[in-house]
């Protein structure tokens, strides 16, 4: 319950790029297509489940038996960097016809913040206080902020896509409009708080 | 690369090549933290802090990183050095520290810092280097001050802590939501483009005046032959 609970909580109510803000450059920057939106978010599930499940077993009975809980930071960006390179060699002996593109968006992967903030938000979180998820529900909710980018990307895909035909003032296009759009979706977004309590029963 | 002169290089982060409100990089901290000015100044200055330093070792450091492991060693450099800043602010700021939360040490994985490090710095001598990190620091920092004091002034009525607008007055609640972070970066950026659109407009009127003239003279040197 408390699983279902986690894992739909990450993806409507408190969704990372609308309500955190996380990997919202790439969200803003996403093209009107469909499928490199999908192969990212995908990349990007990918990616979290692996870090978390890494990064959770070495904070918890590494880190901080050890004392050594502020170099967490640290830690998990080498991780993720050593997931991504590591992802980058298979698609080059694998796929080569991916990895020329994969390669290209490396920097913006790396710095999407999506991936360091789940880990901190499931496995540590730098306020100081413990969230004490366990193994399973910090992979679950990684799974989930994954999932949950996705669908938040392919919205906004949608409203982009619109976007092209409307014609704002002139001042306003380009960039501002889709912020404003943005706007709006997030808006669009708060209408799910509160579903989830009522529906698990559970208080957050 | 085309050298461009130090003053040009500090004033270019100011508004022309803005990372919040121009290249769409940052904006991650610039939606999160500003619902308060004193969030915003504190984030701007961490941003600052860290893009200088990272700037400059990475100016330094030129032709000592190997080409294949350059960006992985960018990111240790800066996630060295937002370490460092975290556990300064967890001791001296701790009221910081809390409100900013898990925003600080994202400041890890700010496009804005790796990008200037990997584009800008590692191709440049120390100062340009440096001065490029002051100017993107401070236009930065200006955006963000900016929509904290938007953003605080019509969501809780105070500026800074203090009551601006009296307590009767309902606030404006959007504000402090996600939702009113989206929507005020965009009106300001559509303002910076509505005013550099004005600015357009006019010099071309006046370009056109410029060259009007000589026409005239001309007509006038005429009728009087």
């Amino acid at each position: 319950m408390k699983m279902a609970f986690i894992f739909f909580s990450v993806i409507l109510v408190n969704n990372f790029v609308l309500t955190k803000f996380l990997g919202v450059e790439s969200f803003l920057n996403a093209s009107r297509k469909v499928k490199p939106v999908i192969a990212l978010s995908s990349l990007l599930t990918v990616v979290m489940v692996i870090a978390t499940a890494l990064c959770w077993p070495l904070y918890t009975f590494v880190l901080l038996p050890a004392g050594l809980d502020f170099m967490s930071n640290l830690l998990f960006i080498i991780i993720i960097t050593a997931i991504l390179y590591l992802i980058a060699f298979l698609l080059h002996q694998f796929v080569p016809a991916l990895y020329t593109a994969f390669k290209e968006h490396l920097p913006m992967v790396i710095t999407n913040g999506v991936v360091l903030g789940v880990l901190f938000l499931s496995v540590y979180t730098p306020g100081g206080a413990l969230i004490g998820y366990t193994f399973a529900e910090a992979l679950v909710y990684a799974l989930g902020a994954g999932i949950g980018f996705g669908v938040a990307m392919l919205l906004f895909c949608a409203v982009q896509r619109r976007l092209v035909l409307a014609k704002p003032p002139k001042a306003f296009q380009g960039i501002p409009i889709t912020l404003i759009s943005a706007a709006i979706t997030s808006l669009a977004f708060m209408g799910f708080s509160g579903l989830l309590e009522n529906l698990f029963g559970i208080v957050a | 690369m085309k050298k461009q002169s130090n003053i040009r290089v500090f004033a270019n982060g100011l508004l022309k090549e803005n990372p919040a409100l121009r290249l769409m990089l940052g904006v991650c901290p610039a939606l999160a933290v500003t619902t308060a000015v004193y969030n915003s100044l504190g984030m701007g200055i961490a941003v600052m802090i860290v893009l200088l330093c990272a700037n400059l070792l990475a100016s330094l450091l030129q032709g000592i990183i190997p080409k294949g492991v350059k960006l992985p060693s960018y990111i240790i450099i800066i996630a060295t050095l937002v370490t460092l800043l975290h556990m300064m602010v967890r001791i001296f700021f701790p009221q910081l520290n809390n409100t900013l939360g898990i925003y600080l040490p994202l400041v890890t994985v700010n496009c804005i810092i790796l990008g200037r490090v990997d584009t800008f710095a590692s191709k440049n001598r120390v100062l340009p280097a440096v001065l490029d990190a002051l100017g993107m620091g401070i236009g930065f920092s200006l955006v963000l001050f900016i929509m904290g004091s938007i953003r605080e002034i019509f969501g809780f009525g105070t500026w800074l802590g203090f009551q601006v607008i009296p307590e009767t007055i309902p606030s404006f609640a959007i504000m402090t939501l996600p939702a009113g972070g989206f929507f005020v970066l965009g009106v300001l950026a559509a303002l910076v483009c509505f005013t550099e659109q004005m600015a357009k407009r006019s010099f071309i009127k006046k370009e056109r005046a410029k060259r009007a003239e000589p026409e005239e003279e001309l007509l006038e040197e005429v009728a009087e032959a």
